[in-house]
């Protein structure tokens, strides 16, 4: 018997414990000392070839189920599976690695003077897949059919934004907004912007991207195949499977083993593990963790309550405990990687004894809501037990993804927990989470300074006048602390060996990779 | 006790019977069944050990009935098992002496000769009709096993010889019985499938531990008929072990009395019911209820109880329950003591003066 | 007054059981946790949205009125549509009640393959080498939670040794060959565990049967002991046994969520993680009234097939 199969039926005897500590069990015969180059932080981790491959069958493992292809569902919709998305539809814009967004269907986005009015330039002579046209008519009807209220697509705030948009060319769109958003187009990295339709007669959505679909089973897999007549660039892999697998470990283990190609993952140790068995590990810092603290109820009403459990939190322990040192800490709702970060925000220390002053002997006790994710469970553990140092009695309540956003959405909670890859966009994230008048200000936040910054900047065309609006209504927030910032966390895929054209995702907050960039070599 | 054959190399108390030997065994051919010594020693789960059988001597000739009889715990059933070979599956279990069958020493045979003896050579009918029967299989099916445990017989033949088979034991619609399960037969059918399946491997002796004590008085005489008939029909050597002394005249040739895993006693029925050697024999015949006769209204008891199987005393092991009991009986092993060619029990102060004493 | 038509008796208590299982059903959008129109229309969603989507799950009428409806629906098959796919229900159930129940029963014949030969010999010989293993084993193996043995499975078996897939599902008319290497280690994950309750039941049952005069008796006449322990001895042991793999059967339309979300498995236990999760109400009902007439139906073939293994049975149920 070789030395690996000997070792597999070794540690096939040993048991629990071990194999759940993920990390612990393997003395892999095949580490890689350290991950090539950047101590932890989100990176990647390379080892393919660099000449591209065609033809093959390219096999992606999702992380969660889809209910169907077709933009008005938010699965599909969200990070993970935009490398499905990527396949079949064609987003008018999409993030540039400096933060910023840049047209990819669309041909030009332009403002007027006065950021109230857009103008869109389409590409000309694209089509969806089943010949009809990919014109101006087309975005306005896929816009109609994603604002609808009945298509359920959580896209319909950010259209509802829109006071008219018209056909003002065959390839051309002109919107006019209700106000001045000098970040309009970043809606259409989104769900807004996969340009998709659902043909008379049918009931399944098309698009114009590089593959379509030819077999679907809703929530286990699809299979896509290449697009001959993309207008753009082909992919290389002639055919893409793509499989649901929901747990985590085993995701990650089928890369390992060889049944799957790419996979999407963000659980910290599995991370880890990848780096160590030589697999190629690409991710970016695409989630943030906060803590939402209600400011309506009592004690929290208080800053300086609320200011007591921000400096009771030592942020970066969270981040080598949890993140196992491959994320960063957070400082604010501006991102390390935002274009708009400055260098000079500043996020108050972590201090146990001035958080004591802060309560000045008052008595705290609440109640902290976190879903089941591991990470946030563990997160809480460790938040208990810093603000347990300070005196902050914290129960930890536990619950599912449904209750958890029903709690949410009707503003039922003292504190909870939030991840979100929201604030990879800090234009939308800053007026839709801190705007006094916005249907996400879950924390009840208002602050006539900070509507005021807001406004500022999103009329600002800009960036620097912009960066410079979002970053006093920033170092507002923080002062004020509605929302504490704990770190950013690194999501994104793990890889064979065998996949090259991946992307350098370290400076990308929205993790987006089209499969047209990726091949599988032998 | 019988005698051994003196070539046996079994072991007697004294050697003077030889005379006497010879004359009552001139035959040439061995008897049926000659059990020599046996002695058995069961290895208990928390470690002791325990002596069941004590030195066991007896002969069965073909086609005669040997009564064994004896109160709970004498071994008797223990001592069929042992002829048989076939103990408890946990049973630790060290036998020595001899089992021989038609001269044919079993216990030192290859196990396979063991197995193969098993319902062909010698068979056994169970005690309990409820028990002894598998309540999942077909009576047909369970009665021909000593015969398809050995060959593969098809359908037709199988259910021809369990008919055939229930037949003789005179079950009435023998085919439909055949077919029927244990539990939708009464008591007294179950133990003649039992006989039936008993007979089926066409055994030359026939060991019935307590055939008919489960079962109804008026349906035990039937039984008992029954066994005889087929034991006269096919020349077979039977066993008949019973604890109810009562059951073996007039079927009985001989009896055996057991006790504390000892034969105490041996000798033709009428001789030994009606004029016992050996006090416990005597005790036994005493405490059996009598219908004729005048009305006893306290029924006569043998006090005290049967010695520890784990212990190793010297002595006569009824000594301490026995009226004629004297300080040697506890100390030294009773001899064997003859009273006529054939009564023979090992007793110091047998109840009947020996012809000649074997010490 | 009780009724005399045979049969009747558990005919009627089967109905009635399913019948409270479709009210439980029913009452499942006004008991669970949350309000699913929230969760699934997102903080914008207006009073008359959220109104109109708890009128569609049931969440807005009362609980028998919403059973009836189901019911209604259900009698020529149309179970509701699911909530998130727009898929009918139907139709989902449909490609997957096959996956789960194929995978329940190569767990069971891995189950039986394992405990039944084991059981045997370990009775025959309490308490000796082989018995000692076993039992120990099986103690080790119900120790172990299921997931860790599926991890263990497939770090073992598919990245190591690279010989079965870590995860994934194809069809067997799709792919025979694959389907069954994809069906190996979770039919081994569920099987092992099944295997060590199984083997302890058994044995017990098998060490009461084998003191029995009966074993005794066939083996006075010459029954080889291979086939005494098969032939004779399993099949009176064999009920709690039975009534295990039938409540087990009737589980299993349930899914076995643990396994086929580990192994990617798109059977009924999969759905129903999603659809729980998601609160896909018509989904759930029709996954738990699935459940439900499973277990009745499971429980109808268990008590016929004991007749059949113990000829008793039937004569007291007469």
């Amino acid at each position: 018997m070789t030395h690996s199969r000997r070792t597999a039926w070794a540690v096939a005897a040993c048991t629990a414990g071990v194999f759940l500590a993920a990390s612990a069990c393997t003395t892999s015969d095949n580490a890689v000392s350290g991950s090539a180059g950047s101590a932890g932080s989100a990176g990647r981790t390379s080892t393919a070839a660099a000449q591209p491959v065609d033809g093959g069958t390219l096999r992606i493992g999702l992380d969660r189920p889809f209910a169907k292809i077709d933009p008005t569902d938010g699965s599909l919709m969200s990070q993970p599976l935009l490398i499905l998305a990527d396949a079949v539809f064609d987003p008018l814009m999409v993030n540039d690695a400096k933060g910023g967004v840049t047209p990819y269907l669309a041909k030009s986005f332009t403002p007027s003077g006065d950021a109230k009015t857009w103008t869109l330039q389409l590409r000309d002579g694209v089509k969806f897949s089943d010949g009809s046209a990919l014109d101006a008519q087309a975005v306005i009807d896929h816009i109609h059919r994603l604002s609808d209220p009945a298509a359920k697509c959580s896209c319909a705030v950010d259209a509802a934004a829109i006071g008219a948009m018209t056909a003002t060319g065959p390839t051309e769109v002109t919107f006019t907004l209700k106000t001045p958003d000098a970040a309009f187009p970043n809606m259409f990295t989104r769900a807004l912007g996969y340009i998709a339709k659902v043909p008379a007669g049918s009931t399944t959505a098309i698009g114009s991207g590089p593959y379509t679909v030819s077999e679907v089973q809703a929530g286990v897999s699809a299979t896509v195949v290449r697009n001959p007549d993309y207008w753009g660039t082909k992919g290389h892999a002639d055919k893409i499977v793509y499989k649901v697998l929901t747990d985590a470990d085993s995701r990650a283990a089928s890369v390992r083993s060889g049944d799957e190609d790419l996979v999407w993952n963000e659980t910290p140790a599995l991370l880890k593990q990848a780096r160590a068995d030589g697999l190629q590990v690409d991710t970016g810092l695409g989630g943030t963790s906060t803590i939402l603290i209600n400011t309506k109820q009592a004690p929290f009403d208080d800053p300086r309550v609320r200011q007591a459990l921000q400096a009771a939190i030592d942020r970066s322990a969270l981040e080598k405990v949890v993140d196992l040192g491959q994320g960063r800490v957070s400082d604010g709702p501006i991102g390390a990687t935002s274009p708009y970060h400055s260098a000079a925000a500043s996020y108050p220390a972590f201090d146990t004894a001035k958080a004591k002053q802060l309560l000045g002997g008052k008595k705290v006790s609440f109640q902290y809501i976190v879903t089941n994710d591991p990470q946030s469970q563990q997160r809480a553990t460790l938040l208990q037990q810093m603000l347990g140092d300070a005196g902050i009695a914290m129960t930890i309540k536990p619950v599912d993804q449904a209750t958890w956003g029903t709690l949410l959405y009707q503003h039922q909670f003292q504190v909870m927990d939030f991840v979100t890859s929201l604030y990879g966009d800090a234009d939308t994230a800053i007026a839709e989470m801190f705007g006094s008048k916005s249907p996400m200000n879950f924390v009840g936040y208002s602050n006539p300074e900070v509507d005021q910054s807001i406004a500022t900047g999103r009329a600002a065309l800009d960036p620097a006048v912009r960066g410079a609006a979002y970053n006093k209504a920033a170092a507002q927030i923080v002062a004020d602390a509605p929302t504490l910032f704990l770190t950013q966390t690194a999501t994104g895929f793990i890889a064979s060996a065998k996949v090259g054209g991946l992307p350098d995702l370290s400076h990308m907050t929205t993790i987006n990779v089209s499969p047209t960039q990726l091949w599988v070599g032998k | 006790m019988t005698d051994a054959w003196t070539t046996a190399g079994g072991t007697i108390a004294g050697a003077t019977i030889a005379t006497a030997a010879t004359a009552t065994s001139s035959n040439a051919t061995p008897p049926l069944l000659s059990v020599e010594s046996l002695s058995t020693l069961i290895h208990t789960p928390d470690g002791r050990a325990l002596r069941i059988l004590r030195d066991v001597d007896l002969t069965i000739e073909a086609g005669e009935c040997l009564g064994v009889v004896g109160e709970s715990g004498s071994g008797k059933s223990f001592l069929a098992r042992t002829v048989l070979g076939v103990h408890g599956r946990t049973d630790r279990v060290e036998t020595t002496g001899r089992v021989r069958l038609d001269g044919e020493d079993l216990l030192s045979a290859p196990p396979r000769r063991r197995a193969a003896v098993l319902g062909t050579g010698i068979a056994m009918v169970h005690q309990d009709p409820m028990t002894s029967l598998n309540p999942v299989v077909r009576v047909g099916e369970q009665i021909v096993e000593a015969v398809t445990n050995r060959q593969r017989l098809p359908r037709g033949q199988r259910r021809a010889l369990a008919a055939r088979l229930l037949q003789s034991v005179d079950v009435p619609d023998p085919e439909r019985r055949a077919r029927a399960w244990p539990h939708e037969l009464s008591g007294g059918l179950r133990q003649r499938a039992g006989i039936a399946a008993a007979l089926a491997g066409e055994p030359r002796l026939l060991l019935a531990d307590e055939p008919t004590t489960a079962l109804d008085v008026t349906v035990q005489r039937t039984v008992l008929d029954l066994l005889d008939r087929h034991r006269v029909e096919r020349g077979l050597g039977v066993l008949l072990i019973t604890h109810d002394i009562g059951l073996l005249s007039g079927r009985a040739r001989r009896i055996a009395v057991m006790y504390a895993g000892r034969i105490v006693e041996t000798g033709r029925t009428e001789d030994v019911t009606a004029a016992p050697v050996h006090p416990y024999t005597a005790a036994l015949l005493r405490s059996v209820p009598r219908v004729t006769g005048p009305l006893i209204r306290t029924l006569p008891t043998i006090a005290g109880s049967p010695p520890d199987p784990a212990s190793n005393a010297p002595g006569c092991p009824f000594a301490s329950r026995c009226d004629r009991a004297e300080a040697l009986c506890s100390a030294e092993a009773p001899p064997l003591v003859r009273v006529s060619d054939s009564h023979t029990a090992a007793c110091h102060r047998p109840l009947i003066p020996a012809e000649e004493s074997c010490s | 007054m009780r009724l005399r038509l045979p049969g009747a008796g558990r005919a009627g208590r089967a109905v009635g059981v399913l019948l409270a299982v479709v009210l439980a059903a029913a009452a499942l959008p006004h008991v669970m946790p949350g309000s699913a129109a929230l969760a699934a229309l997102g903080p914008t969603a207006t009073p008359d949205q959220i109104a109109a989507y708890d009128r569609r799950i049931g969440a807005g009428q009362n609980v028998l009125s919403g059973a009836l409806h189901w019911l209604g629906g259900a009698a020529h098959g149309d179970f509701g549509t699911s909530l998130s796919t727009g898929v009918p229900v139907a139709t989902e159930l449909g490609e997957r009640i096959p996956v789960t129940l194929e995978l329940f029963l190569a767990a069971q014949l891995v189950a039986l393959a394992i405990a039944v030969p084991l059981a045997l010999a370990s009775a025959w010989r309490p308490g000796g080498l082989l018995d000692r293993i076993a039992t120990a084993g099986a103690f080790l193996w119900l120790a172990v939670p299921g997931f860790v043995l599926g991890l263990v499975l497939i770090w073992v078996a598919a990245v190591q040794l690279r010989i079965l897939p870590a995860t994934g599902w194809v069809r067997f008319g799709q792919d025979p060959a694959q389907n069954l290497k994809d069906l190996v280690l979770p039919a081994l994950t569920l099987g092992l565990t099944e295997a060590a309750v199984y083997l302890r039941t058994l044995r017990a049952q098998l060490i009461g049967t084998l003191d029995q005069t009966y074993i005794a008796a066939a083996r006075a006449r010459g029954m080889a002991t291979r086939r005494l322990l098969v032939r004779r001895a399993l099949r009176p042991s064999a009920l709690p046994l039975v009534t295990l793999i039938g409540i087990g059967l009737g589980m299993s339309l349930g899914g076995s969520v643990l396994v086929e979300t580990l192994f990617a498995v798109p059977g009924v236990g999969n759905l129903a993680a999603v659809a729980i999760a998601g609160r896909d109400f018509p989904v759930v009902q029709a996954v738990v009234v699935l459940s439900a007439v499973g277990v009745v139906g499971a429980t109808v073939l268990v008590d016929l097939f004991y007749r059949r293994l113990d000829p008793r049975i039937a004569h007291e149920h007469r």
